[in-house]
């Protein structure tokens, strides 16, 4: 999993600041104040970069050098042109922001959340976090405008109300091009007045990723711990769909999510069609999930079957399903077709039954925390039993 | 002794506490049953959704005594016939499906029919209204009735229009239409309405000059296919014995001009079809359709009646249906995709939250409100089995004339309301209380 | 028509079970096939005489079948007595631009959480 964390020696001499990496061709900047330049062997300092950072320590000695220079982190020695970064000079702490060779930045605005699901993956903490929306503000205008997604996330981006707004505001201006996906409970959208605020706003490629855990109230209240939260939710899709926001739907399964599968499909094809999405998401073992692994876990195989129902209800609804992070080899196989394959950087990593296996290309893999617990079922494939290639599964960027 | 299940952290709350709000009792939410067979009842909501249940657990289930930790509780909670106090959501959700139904409703008139005559080279011997006049005047639709045809049309609220142009055989007055889609086309330039064009004709008179005027204005052909050569010709007798012929190489000539999703077939099952449902189906599928609606005769038997064609019961029809969709679904498993449209919309209206806009299963029903006909005199007409039923004498669903009423006068008229009011289910004795 | 001539039938409902409308429509449903005869609280019964208007009608099928349709009937009529308020207040929301159920998240500032949506629940 690639780090976005580093430690660099502390200065005292400022407050933190966000700086968009340039690494190669020093110009005269344009943006000098809001850039890093990253020096190359021996290079001498060019002028007018707002920070400098070396790969190596051999610039520190170098004679003549008299301006500050960061070293930067082994584990961060990956840094190239375009990536931005937060510098924090009390502390010495090197922050990727984004990064320009992903296909997929997201934006973690608060860690912060009003639910608490038993199989969060980014446990909600309290406290002020607010220098995260300002290094995302310092840095949207940074990023390349021609990304071609930016995700963001938390916690619950909604309790942060106006900073939010700023944000979307912000990359409106600055990223239209940019797709925008924001994951959120949807609970403060039960307040019709919230949805008016990102109608106004108007964004040209905006979708919102809702979970929803059951058709039964109590059910999905269970699983996000908080009382009234089903309503709400769904009072919050409906809210937004009025105000004409795209809406996606995103389910996790495991031990407390997968026995009204197909109860569920039925439930939101009949009462929530509108939504342009459903994702069917496997168990990420992060966060919460260790606590509770012997509560949550289930073995994919297991739940073939409501799997398989609550798909060809969906399909049958011309809905748009996908399903995430599960393996071909523990798949109905009719269910490839809707298997999509992220490509992220702590995904796609394969076992050693795998490296056998015929349709690795297609197949997703597994998270690299999946070493806690994984199907007992995984089996690869020989070529003949696969017509190859497997046209249907599609390889796919997300926010998952 | 329960199985031990695997705990949760215990900074977490278990299942139960959450479940405590249910088990305080349950109230019904609006709901029609009625008896499926001896053993069950089919239960329908508010918003067209259904359940099954034998008939003791929805009797228990009315009388409060339903078991709140059983799976046909979960079952019916989900599904909106009970409401608890674990949430109350169900309501906007109820609230919302019903609009959904309902949306179409809301749009007001939106299928127009201009008779732009009556006069007709075919005499098909359930055809009521044709006339075989060589007198032009007598049987035409006039320029100024058509005028204040679409006048009239352009008072309906609806965003969609559609304009279906039929006969007698419409194409014998082709300036008319042509008169009629180039004035609409130019108001609606203002209107900015959605607006389609549908010739129904069975394609004697096609022409490239048509042809071209219906590509150049984006108007659908709509003809008759009855099935295989044989059966085509005995049900629609012309002059030299080849309307099977003339249908056939005119729905070539039209898909070849204006595309394949521009021409579509309908069909009428006389006596002589109901024992050829597998030859019609194969015909539809020959000429590279990929649906058909099967209809019986109109069952107000005008023809029938008149004794001119030899009527059917409705078990006979029912058989013939039945056949012609098993042997749909077979060619389906065969892997030949094809619909049969009349159970497309029930399935629609059983299965999914959305309207169908099928004037004939509505509530009220859609005449007069869905769509209206302007006769080729400038009679106003709830349907076109209401003109048929004129012209048989019987002039109650008459709802006035172009030239002496107003759009107003017309959609308001006690006539009309009457009408409708008479096939609202929900207020007709039985209806209401008929679950399906 | 005499009560014990064969051609008819004389059935019972207790009126406190069975509500009068629910007999009635039970009565009409059978209009094709038997005339009724309704008389209401007859020592806090009801009493329906049935006369078959074909003469091959099975009388003991038709009481039957009489029966069922009045325990149908009844469990209709039972239904649209508990819904009738939550029917009107449905129609009413669905014919509204507003939420009627939800004044809170219909009106409310999301700033101020009226409804108290976004305290923390860790615990
Ligand atoms: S064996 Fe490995 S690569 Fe093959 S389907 Fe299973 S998990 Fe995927």
């Amino acid at each position: 999993m690639i780090k976005l964390h580093g430690k660099m020696p502390k200065r005292d001499d400022g407050e933190p600041f966000v700086v968009r990496v340039v690494r190669g061709t020093p110009g005269s900047p344009l943006a000098g104040d809001r850039e890093a330049y990253i020096l190359g062997p021996d290079e001498v300092a060019p002028p007018g970069y707002r920070a400098y950072l070396s790969a190596g320590g051999a610039h520190l000695q170098s004679p003549g050098q008299t301006r500050v220079i960061w070293p930067i982190p082994e584990e961060l020695s990956y840094l190239s042109d375009g990536d931005i970064v937060r510098i924090n000079p009390k502390t010495g702490e090197l922050w990727v922001v984004y990064r320009r060779s992903s296909p997929f930045n997201a934006m973690l605005l608060t860690e912060r959340c009003n639910s608490n699901c038993l199989m969060c993956s980014q446990p909600p903490k309290a406290g002020d976090d607010s220098h995260l929306v300002k290094a995302y503000l310092d840095a949207i205008p940074l990023m390349a405008p021609d990304s071609a997604e930016l995700g963001i996330t938390g916690g619950e981006p909604t309790l942060l109300g106006g900073s939010l707004l700023q944000v979307l505001r912000a990359c409106k201006e600055h990223l239209p091009d940019t797709a925008l996906h924001m994951l959120s409970n949807g609970r403060l959208f039960n307040y019709l007045s919230l949805c008016r605020e990102f109608e106004a706003i108007d964004h040209p490629d905006f979708m919102i990723g809702i979970p929803l855990y059951s058709d039964i109230p109590h059910r999905h209240d269970f699983v996000v711990q908080a009382a009234g939260a089903f309503d709400q939710t769904v009072r919050g899709i409906m809210n937004l769909a009025r105000c004409g926001q795209r809406i996606e739907i995103r389910m996790v399964l495991h031990r407390e999510t997968v026995d009204r599968l197909p109860q569920f499909a039925r439930f939101v094809a009949r009462n929530l069609p509108f939504v342009e999405h459903i994702a069917l998401m496997g168990l990420e073992m992060m966060g919460y999930v260790k606590m509770n692994l012997e509560a949550l876990w289930i073995d994919p195989v297991d739940y073939r079957q409501q799997l398989r129902q609550a798909v060809d209800v969906l399909r049958q609804h011309d809905l748009n399903v996908s399903i995430y992070n599960h393996q071909l080899c523990v798949l109905d196989r009719v269910l490839w077709p809707v298997a999509r394959k992220s490509i992220s950087d702590w995904k796609n990593e394969y076992i050693d039954k795998c490296r056998e296996c015929a349709i690795q290309d297609s197949c997703g893999g597994f998270f690299a925390s999946s070493s806690l617990r994984r199907s007992a079922h995984i089996a690869a494939f020989q070529s003949h039993e696969v017509c190859s290639p497997i046209a249907g599964v599609k390889k796919q960027v997300s926010n998952v | 002794m329960l199985p031990t299940l695997p705990l949760l952290n215990d900074r977490f709350l278990g299942a139960a506490a959450f479940r405590a709000r249910v088990g305080t009792g349950y109230s019904l939410l609006p709901l029609r049953l009625i008896a499926l067979d001896a053993l069950r009842y089919v239960l329908t909501n508010f918003a067209g959704e259904h359940v099954v249940l034998p008939k003791a657990i929805a009797r228990q289930f009315i009388r409060h005594e339903l078991d709140s930790n059983s799976a046909v509780y979960d079952e019916l909670k989900s599904k909106h016939f009970l409401l608890d106090d674990d949430s109350t959501v169900a309501l906007d959700l109820l609230a919302v499906k019903y609009r959904t139904k309902q949306s179409l409703l809301a749009n007001f008139t939106s299928l127009f029919m201009f008779v732009v005559t009556l006069r007709c080279d075919h005499s098909c011997p359930y055809c009521q209204v044709s006339r075989q006049s060589v007198d032009r005047h007598a049987y035409d639709m006039t320029i100024a009735a058509a005028d204040r045809a679409i006048d009239f049309m352009f008072h309906s609220p609806s965003p969609a229009i559609k304009v279906e142009f039929q006969g007698g055989e419409s194409l014998l007055n082709f300036e008319l239409i042509r008169h009629i889609v180039t004035r609409v086309n130019d108001r609606n330039v203002l209107e900015g309405r959605d607006i389609r064009f549908v010739i129904a004709t069975n394609l004697m008179c096609l022409s490239d000059e048509i042809l071209s005027f219906c590509k150049e204005h984006d108007v659908f052909i709509s003809t008759s296919l009855d099935g295989p050569r044989t059966l085509h010709n005995q049900n629609r007798p012309r002059p030299g014995g080849d309307s099977y012929e003339v249908a056939v190489a005119g729905i070539g000539r039209s898909r070849e001009a204006l595309g394949a999703d521009r021409v579509a077939a309908l069909m009428t099952t006389t006596e002589a079809s109901l024992s050829q449902p597998v030859e019609i189906v194969d015909e539809y599928v020959r000429q590279g359709f990929n649906s058909i609606f099967l209809r019986p005769l109109s069952p107000y038997g005008f023809a029938v009646k008149t004794g001119l064609v030899t009527g059917y019961s409705i078990e006979q029809w029912l058989d013939f249906y039945r056949r012609s969709l098993e042997y749909i679904v077979e060619l389906n498993y065969r892997g030949i995709p094809f619909r049969e449209d009349y159970s497309s919309l029930i399935l629609r209206k059983i299965l999914t939250p959305y309207p169908t806009g099928y004037v004939d299963l509505q509530s009220p029903a859609g005449i007069g409100i869905s769509g209206i006909v302007f006769n080729y005199d400038g009679d106003i007409y709830a349907s076109d089995e209401a003109r048929m039923l004129a012209e048989s004498g019987d002039r109650r669903f008459r709802l006035g004339n172009l030239h002496t009423d107003s759009f107003e006068e017309v959609m308001s008229s006690d006539n009309l309301i009457d009408i409708l009011s008479e096939t609202m289910t929900e207020c007709v004795p039985m209806c209401v209380d008929c679950g399906f | 028509m005499d009560a014990d001539s064969p051609s008819q039938i004389v059935l019972c409902f207790d009126a406190q079970v069975y509500r009068l409308a629910a007999v009635k429509k039970a009565a009409y449903r059978f209009g094709d096939r038997c005339f009724a005869e309704i008389l209401a609280n007859v020592d806090g019964r009801i009493e329906v005489r049935l006369t078959p208007k074909s003469k091959t009608s099975a009388l003991d099928l038709l009481e039957g079948e009489f029966r069922n349709e009045v325990l149908d009937q009844d469990l209709r009529e039972s239904v649209a007595e508990e819904t009738e308020r939550v029917r009107n207040l449905l129609l009413a929301q669905a014919f509204s631009q507003v939420s009627l159920t939800d004044h809170a998240g219909e009106s409310g500032d999301y700033r101020n959480d009226p409804l108290g949506i976004a305290s923390s629940q860790v615990r």
